[in-house]
């Protein structure tokens, strides 16, 4: 029983550095590959937890070789176009102005169906308006609408925008973020000025954004006054 | 790049663990193939006390290299690797001429346990 516990809490660290050393993004954006190891991994994992008779270091060292395969491959595929496309595939382009390519369609197993649910998934329901549409290798639809029916922009209509700065959390739940400060070159002193200014008291605050205009957002504590 | 060096690292690790796995399980196999002979020996030269005597040395030594051999190998080989020799023991003591097939088992038991840690290409297919 003992020996479960102690195994699970060890395999659960081995586990969460084997995927931090291998990137792994969401599941939805994962390249087949990726995927693989994915599946791969978790089924590896569970082998010691269920099997007690099995050594320990069986499983570690196989979510190890796969962690490390993983990433020799893709450093491998970063620097080889051949072997990106053999772990990954490639982009297939399956509207082309407005024209679906059916054989493309075929190649990809994909019903006019999925096409359409993934095109409406885009805000897209007329596949008129679609001067292309790409299959990417995560299973992604990417969409270009025709110029004609491109969202309207500032620049087509010649307004100059604001310049355009990220706001950054510098107050959460009362405590000020640091990282955020030497990200906008400001000192505690700076935020708690602006505080001042608005007659706000930091411990009062439950959320303050600003950015590097000098714009700021404060939310108050439920509760304060 | 600095993912790719732990990689490296992680993979000599992993080498070094399967070559030491594979060095400690030969030399306590052979260890063990050794004690064994000896008590073997001495049971077929009808030298009973004697073999009794090395039987228990056998099973000392097997008990003495269990811990780390667990490690690498599953604890089910170990275990019926530990009932053979304390029947083993047990023939031995009684002057029992099952003693014969139990070495021959042993015997058997851990050249499977040496080739389970080889590296069998055939065995991956």
């Amino acid at each position: 029983m003992l020996e479960t516990v102690l195994r699970t809490a060890v395999i659960y660290f081995f586990v969460i550095f084997a995927i931090r050393l291998m990137g792994k993004r969401q599941i939805s954006d994962m390249q087949p590959n990726e995927l693989v190891i994915t599946i791969l991994l978790s089924e590896i994992a569970a082998i010691p937890l269920q099997d007690i008779s099995q050594p320990f270091t069986n499983g570690v060292l196989a979510i190890f070789i796969l962690a490390v395969l993983e990433v020799i491959m893709s450093v491998l595929a970063l620097k080889s176009r051949k072997i990106r496309t053999m772990l990954s595939g490639k982009p297939i382009i399956i509207i082309n102005n407005s024209v679906i390519d059916q054989k493309a369609l075929k190649k990809v197993r994909m019903s006019v169906h999925d096409l359409t649910e993934l095109l409406r998934g885009k805000d897209v329901f007329d596949i008129s308006q679609v001067a292309y549409a790409i299959l990417e290798v995560n299973g992604e639809l990417n969409v270009l609408l025709k110029k004609e029916y491109e969202k309207v922009t500032l620049s087509d209509i010649n307004i100059k925008a604001k310049k355009a700065a990220l706001p950054l959390t510098v107050v959460c739940d009362g405590a000020i973020c640091k990282d955020s400060l030497d990200n906008l070159n400001l000192s505690e002193d700076d935020v708690l000025k602006i505080l001042r200014s608005k007659h706000k008291k930091i411990e009062d605050v439950f959320l303050m954004s600003l950015d590097s205009l000098g714009n700021s957002t404060i939310i108050d504590k439920e509760g304060s006054k | 790049m600095k993912r790719l060096i732990i990689a490296l690292v992680l993979l000599i690790i992993i080498i070094v663990i399967l070559v030491v796995g594979n060095i400690c399980v030969n030399t306590s196999a052979e260890q063990t193939v050794k004690a064994l002979d000896q008590t073997y020996k001495e049971f077929e030269s009808q030298n009973f006390d004697s073999a009794l005597l090395y039987a228990e040395n056998l099973e000392q030594l097997w008990e003495s290299q269990t811990n780390k051999l667990s490690i690498f190998v599953n604890n089910a080989i170990l275990e019926d690797i530990g009932v053979c020799i304390a029947k083993i023991k047990s023939c031995a003591k009684y002057r029992n001429n099952d003693f014969y097939s139990e070495c021959d088992t042993l015997y058997v038991l851990l050249k499977n346990m040496q080739d389970e840690e080889k590296f069998p290409f055939l065995g991956v297919f």
